[in-house]
């Protein structure tokens, strides 16, 4: 149990940092963002790649970040230059990453057991930890700048930048790329942490990420003690702990998957319907009076 | 002030649904001054407000601020200029964002954006000040996200926000047509006391005949794209205008 309580943590300690990703264009910039599911193979192909070069863990991590944010850049220039729409956008870029993912180590599985990691002698919870944690004090203090609030209002009013003088377009480039720049180095961490990279890793990696920011979400709903990065962290966390002991009880792991999608669903729609059943609830106590309770919009979420 | 010279604008060119809204429009607005537009329906004002704010682009024709040809500036860059207000309480301000933080990017507009703290302790007071000056009890709701403000105080908001800089030139969009009379009256009083204390040109859009002849100078009525009514405020009665629209529904009906 105890065993279980710690991969689950350390999992999904690798998983915020993907969670922290995918919120900041699911949940700031209003994108369903597809390029993730080629971004965080990317990572991992990138970090072996740069690995077996003989390049330092510590840099390869790096790069492999700097390869997401490009990724990311493929995205934001088929949407914003290109017209095409973010979710065509964002399959197109996956697409084509399969294709490179393939091509960077010529193979579709790459063992990375007697490569320097990050992880080497380490403690992998210690690491993981302070990575989650760096990064989410990092993006904490960005959302707090000026450019950070552009980016917020991006997601929220493009009429309002406009009309404070800035093209929203920048802003969107830059939240589509730092996100798949989080995405690549949370995949680069997962390879390091598995012992390898494969190619299907990535694959439905995007409702992984939606059910952690979604989770993270319903926690304290309406609290404003709880910034979106710390919702992040604690839902990958719980996501991937939810998964462990669906597991450990016998579940199949490929049954993970339909798990996953029916936990997007279930929070998803509660949250869209949330307010109506609570008036019903509400509606039986006090007898007949209707309240409008509706503060938050469906698009929302 | 506001220089508009053959201004020509269509929709849908060389279809069959082609819509001409503008084919030769000149119009010139004075500093200071108030100018409420009015009109029916599809007569262009919106059309209008949204070539002079550079949402949409001319076909021909210029577009002079200051004796500065505007014509193919893009939206943004024309913003540190232009300050517009929407009929729509929410597409002027950011409604997950707090007053205070709406108040605060307003307050760089025009400005380069960088790694800087956005929410200055030194400016706080100073936010806090213009809102008690607007006298509507927001200064007790900076903290407040946007979206628990009701209709009248989120207008109320946006035109602080869009008179933060001193723009050159106000543009109003019905922004008190979503309001209740109540509220409509209130963001009315609040915006004259505004435009007079900064002195800002301004164009009105509205669909309230009496609003527009109390809050400006100058009253003009489009009709198909063209000024078919320019006469200072203070001279014309509001019968006069229902007996113009009576007029243009008789042609209306009779064709």
């Amino acid at each position: 149990m105890i065993n279980l309580l710690e991969t689950s943590i350390e999992q999904g300690l690798i998983f915020a940092v993907l969670a922290m990703g995918v919120m900041l264009t699911y949940k700031i910039l209003d994108i369903a963002d597809l390029t993730v599911e080629g971004s965080f193979s990317l990572g991992a192909f990138a970090f072996a790649k740069f690995a077996i070069l003989g390049l330092n863990p510590y840099v390869s991590t790096f790069l492999s970040f700097v390869l997401g944010i490009f990724a990311g850049g493929i995205t934001s220039f088929l949407y914003i230059k290109l017209k095409i729409k973010p979710l065509l956008s964002g399959i197109l870029t996956m697409t084509i990453l399969y294709s490179i993912n393939l091509r960077l180590n010529g193979k579709a599985n790459v063992a990375l057991f007697n490569q320097q990691t990050l992880f080497t002698d380490k403690s992998v919870i210690l690491i993981v930890f302070l990575v989650a944690l760096i990064i989410k004090i990092l993006l904490d203090q960005f959302l707090k700048t000026e450019i950070g609030y552009l980016l917020i209002a991006t997601g929220d009013n493009e009429t309002l930048v406009k009309s404070l003088g800035k093209n929203s377009d920048t802003f969107k480039a830059l939240g589509l790329m730092l996100s798949n720049g989080l995405v690549a180095l949370s995949g680069s961490l997962m390879a390091q942490y598995q012992g390898f990279a494969d190619i299907t890793m990535g694959n439905a990696i995007i409702v992984t990420a939606l059910a952690s920011v979604i989770i993270g979400d319903s926690i304290r709903k309406n609290s404003s003690l709880f910034k979106l990065t710390t919702r992040s962290i604690f839902g990958a966390c719980a996501y991937k702990l939810i998964g462990g002991i669906a597991i450990d009880l016998g579940l199949n792991p490929t049954d993970l998957r339909a798990i996953s999608a029916i936990i997007v669903i279930l929070f998803i729609s509660y949250n869209n319907f949330s307010s109506q059943i609570s008036t019903q609830i509400f509606k039986s106590k006090i007898g007949g009076t209707k309240y409008v309770r509706n503060k938050k919009v469906a698009k929302e979420l | 002030m506001l220089e508009i010279k053959k201004l020509q604008k269509s929709f849908n060119l060389d279809r069959d649904s082609e819509l001409i809204v503008f084919d030769q429009l000149n119009l010139n607005i004075e500093a200071n001054t108030t100018t409420a537009i009015i009109g029916p329906n599809g007569c262009g004002k919106t059309t209008l407000l949204n070539l002079i704010s550079g949402n949409i682009k001319a076909d021909k024709g210029n577009i002079m601020l200051n004796g500065v040809d505007i014509t193919n500036e893009a939206e943004e860059k024309r913003a540190s200029q232009i300050s517009r207000v929407h009929q729509d309480p929410s597409k002027s301000v950011s409604l997950n964002l707090t007053v205070l933080e709406n108040l605060a990017l307003a307050d760089k507009k025009g400005e380069k954006f960088n790694l800087n703290k956005l929410i200055q302790k030194q400016n706080k007071d100073k936010y806090i000040e213009i809102l008690k000056s607007f006298n509507i009890g927001l200064e007790n709701k900076i903290n407040e996200k946007v979206k628990f403000l009701s209709g009248g105080q989120r207008q109320s908001l946006s035109l602080i926000m869009a008179c933060m800089k001193n723009p050159k030139l106000l543009l109003l969009d019905e922004h008190t047509a979503a309001l209740d009379p109540k509220a409509s009256a209130l963001v009315l009083e609040k915006t004259k006391e505004l435009i007079q204390k900064n002195r800002i040109t301004t164009l009105m859009v509205s669909h309230n005949i009496r609003d527009a002849l109390s809050y400006s100078d100058r009253i003009i009525m489009l009709d198909g794209g063209k000024i078919v009514f320019d006469r200072p405020s203070a001279s014309v009665k509001e019968s006069e205008i229902f007996d113009i629209y009576k007029e243009k529904l008789k042609e209306k009906f009779a064709s």
